[in-house]
């Protein structure tokens, strides 16, 4: 008797931790096997890759979100850096001005560039990561409608497209899958297996105590932001090379859906604690919303008021988990 | 006198805190209009007392808290104010940049009808009180920032006292006011019992507690250990209430063998708050460094750490000048520095006991920034044996752990680096009495290897039975440095509180372990 009564309410208490613990799986196979249910299709193969092809681009900005808000910060102004890349890479190689691989060198300098400025204005001015890439998010977008004047720009060389667009590994798989998954792995073994990954946790943990361990706070900051600048180029890429053109308003959710992602992936906004597998999860969440409720027929604007509701939902059990933890 | 004229009964409280046992059986009373003083070293219980009766901690079961002999239960802060306990925090808690009045009825709204802001009932019951404290100097319609400190606490206490308090806890009140106001402050919580209130009163400043309380109730080590009227003790007395342990238990002997200079500190000058501070210690020695709280000796060990510029001065290691910028070139210079505020500056809460060791370990060179962590984590284990750090496993998030295993981490991070300079501030602060006497065998183990070891402690009698010498300062400046011969606690505290320019040497003092308990 005694037994039984003690052993319930345990049995109940494991279940619930792991049902918080795996959160972001839990609310992904929930979500995904609703919407099979209401929709056979969407189990479909050929609509699973789709959506994965969807999620690339998101992703990978969400990867390097990942450690931008582990470190306690935050990066707006990704998806200006997309259009940017996107743009001058239309406008370099246009009517041959410059070849392909060297263009591609020059936008990916300058990508990373725009990223390690914003990590510079942060750092150096001391200000807040958000006010800092809520004005560049402006600024980069601003540079992306001056240099085309708003116009888009297309993009006519053999194999762009193929390469990081609409072509496909083995006529199967879409090649910005391939790419946004080994991002994903390369970006897995950074965050838990580098030093770097390492002093990212540690000071979105406490600042304070990494500065007095000795670590160098400005240098593995700015680092971070450049990757960020980083991991937008190759996602501008995707998102010019899937369009055939540079788009000076390409990637204008970007950044708010990687943020979204990541949150919904379990990592804390204030930093300190976070999983590339939750990104991953979370960004598959999104994507899979998207996916979802295009088949059901709902509009965008349904599409976003319901995506806002899965991430406060996502808070709200983040919050549980915590609360539990202490 | 009978049961029905306490105001406040607490019966049989404990507070457990993963680890710690806070708190074990206290029971005490308090009269109506009563000044009623809690005593205690750090980490004896106050705050954990105070913070049950103000409705942040809730007492583990079996404890009963009665108001006017009615049983209580609060559940959050709120509910204490509305058994009308009010509590006046160390740190203010008013809105800096409202007014007097508005700061003084923003926890009363419900009192007011209606929907619109009533400035002028505002100021109306805002110059009332503040006349009825005879505190008339105060414009209401000042912006609380603009108020010196002292004046901002006779607004926090007209806050209080609108509420129609019964009971008033004040949290070391005077800790961050001057001699004059402490005098005025005397007199408002004069006119308060002479009203009926009932007043909790916490400080170190035993002659403060002497010259205001009624009854005084001594905790040590989170145990009751009695109360007494004041007028029945001596300082003595309550010296010997709060200390009242065997030291030889808790401080372990060591004989180490004190070698050549290590560290040499000449002239250390860092901006406007530390003026010239010059000492040196030697290998295996543990200098103690001394004084109140706001005598700098922080900043003073965060110059040396590379954390503060350096204005003036010169630091020597091993004869060789050297010139820590910031934290990295200490460590490079093998200095280490076990911060006083664990939370704040020696861990990262969020992360596990592991990594938090590996901190420094981390940084050391490696092929393209790879960790391998299988062998990081045996190291991990390795600290976690010798320093006796006791968790279940070394992933346990670091902050889950108790004070003292946190301390032991804290302290761990730095020992591959064989440090030859180890700085300790405060550390045995929030920790257990068994666990305080395994750090001071872990600093005299260290001692012995030959490291040397500076020790900031606030508390004398830690300083006194740990430290071969002990340097001590006021407001920033040097005042003496004691030997192991001179050592008695009122000596180091006659130094650490006598104005500069007149200072009998062992001259009896009042208010003698200010700071320490």
């Amino acid at each position: 008797m005694h037994a039984k009564t003690d052993s319930t309410p345990k049995s109940r208490t494991t279940f619930m931790k792991l049902l918080i613990r795996y959160r972001t799986m839990v609310i992904l196979i929930v979500l995904m096997a609703v919407f099979s249910l209401l929709r056979p299709v969407f189990i479909n193969p050929a609509n699973l890759l789709a959506i994965l092809k969807n999620m690339s681009y998101v992703l990978i900005v969400g990867l390097g979100m990942t450690f931008i808000i582990t470190l306690g910060g935050l990066d707006l102004s990704v998806g200006s850096i997309a259009a940017v890349v996107g743009v001058t890479f239309a406008l370099l190689v246009r009517g041959g001005l410059v070849p392909a691989i060297p263009a591609l060198l020059i936008v990916l300098v300058l990508s990373m560039l725009l990223g390690f400025l914003n990590g510079f204005i942060s750092v150096k001015g001391k200000i807040e990561p958000f006010l800092v890439t809520l004005a560049t998010m402006n600024i980069y977008r601003g540079l992306a409608l001056t240099l085309t004047s708003g116009k888009p720009v297309p993009i006519v060389i053999p194999h762009f497209a193929d390469i990081f667009g609409n072509g496909r590994l083995f006529n199967v798989i879409p090649t910005p899958v391939i790419i946004s998954l080994i991002l994903f792995a390369i970006s897995w073994f950074v965050f838990t297996q580098t030093k770097f990954g390492f002093f990212v946790r540690s000071i979105g943990g406490n600042q304070e105590a990494s500065r007095v361990a000795g670590i160098e706070i400005s240098k593995v900051k700015l680092a971070a932001y450049t990757m960020s600048g980083l991991y937008a180029f190759i996602s501008g890429l995707i998102l010019a090379a899937l369009m055939n053109s540079g788009l000076p308003d390409a990637g204008k959710d970007l950044a708010l859906d990687a943020i979204s992602g990541v949150i919904l992936g379990g990592t804390a906004l204030l930093g300190g604690v976070g999983t590339m597998w939750g990104t991953l999860g979370g960004c598959m969440i999104i994507a899979s919303l998207n996916n979802g409720m295009s088949l059901l027929g709902a509009q965008y604007h349904v599409q976003i008021l319901v995506k806002g509701l899965v991430i406060i939902f996502a808070v709200l059990m983040d919050n549980a988990f915590k609360s539990r933890q202490r | 006198m009978s049961p029905d004229e306490y105001v406040l009964e607490l019966r049989n409280i404990s507070k457990t805190f993963p680890g710690v046992v806070a708190l074990k059986n206290v029971s005490m009373n308090v009269k109506k209009g009563e000044v009623h003083a809690l005593l205690g070293e750090n980490g004896a219980g106050k705050s954990t007392l105070i913070k049950i009766l103000s409705g942040y901690h809730q007492p583990d079961k079996g404890g009963e808290i009665l108001i006017n002999g009615k049983p209580v239960s609060f559940k959050e802060p709120r509910d204490a104010i509305k058994s009308s306990i009010v509590t006046i925090y160390q740190e203010l808690t008013l809105c800096p940049d409202m007014t007097v009045a508005e700061n003084i009825v923003l926890d009363k709204q419900n009192e007011f009808k209606g929907f619109l802001l009533r400035q002028s009932d505002y100021q109306v019951i805002a110059d009332r009180v503040l006349s009825a404290l005879g505190q008339n100097e105060i414009d209401p319609n000042r912006s609380v920032r603009s108020l010196s400190i002292a004046q901002q606490q006779v607004v926090e206490i007209a806050k209080a006292v609108t509420s129609k308090a019964q009971i008033v806890l004040m949290d070391e009140p005077t800790s961050s006011i001057s001699e004059s106001d402490t005098k005025k402050l005397m007199d408002i919580i004069r006119n308060l019992k002479a009203n009926g209130v009932a007043v909790i009163y916490i400080s170190h400043r035993l002659h403060e507690i002497n010259g205001i309380a009624d009854r005084i109730t001594v905790l040590r080590d989170g145990e009751l250990v009695g109360t007494v009227n004041n007028a029945d003790v001596t300082e003595q007395d309550l010296i010997q209430m709060m200390v009242g342990r065997e030291l030889k238990n808790v401080y372990p002997k060591r004989d180490v063998q004190i070698g050549e200079t290590v560290l040499k500190v000449e002239n250390l000058v860092s901006g406007e708050l530390v003026k010239g501070i010059s000492f040196e210690v030697h290998k295996g020695e543990i200098l103690g460094i001394g004084g109140l709280v706001g005598s700098r000796r922080t900043e003073m060990l965060e110059a040396l750490f590379g954390l503060r510029p350096i204005t003036e001065g010169k630091i020597y290691l091993n004869n060789e000048e050297i010139h820590p910028r910031n934290p990295r070139e200490a460590i490079k210079h093998r200095i280490a520095f076990v911060t006083e505020d664990r939370k704040k500056t020696g861990l990262v809460a969020c992360l596990p006991v592991y990594e938090n060791i590996n901190m420094l370990n981390a940084q050391r060179p490696s092929f393209a920034g790879y960790l391998n962590w299988q062998q990081l984590k045996e190291i991990a284990q390795r600290h976690r044996k010798t320093l006796d750090i006791r968790v279940s496993k070394i992933e346990q998030i670091m902050g889950s752990l108790s004070g003292g295993n946190q301390q032991k981490v804290a302290l761990a991070k730095w020992l591959d680096f064989s440090p030859q300079v180890i700085i300790f501030d405060e550390p045995t602060r929030g920790i257990d009495i068994g666990a305080k006497t395994e750090i001071y065998q872990i600093m005299g183990d260290l001692a012995a290897r030959g490291t040397a070891i500076l020790m900031v402690s606030s508390e004398l009698p830690e300083l006194i039975s740990v430290a071969d010498r002990i340097l001590v300062m006021q407001e920033g400046y040097m005042k003496g440095i004691v030997e192991k011969e001179q050592m008695t606690q009122e000596y180091v505290m006659s130094l650490a509180t006598q104005k500069m320019q007149n200072l009998p040497a062992n001259s009896p003092m009042k208010g003698l372990m200010t700071d320490a308990c």
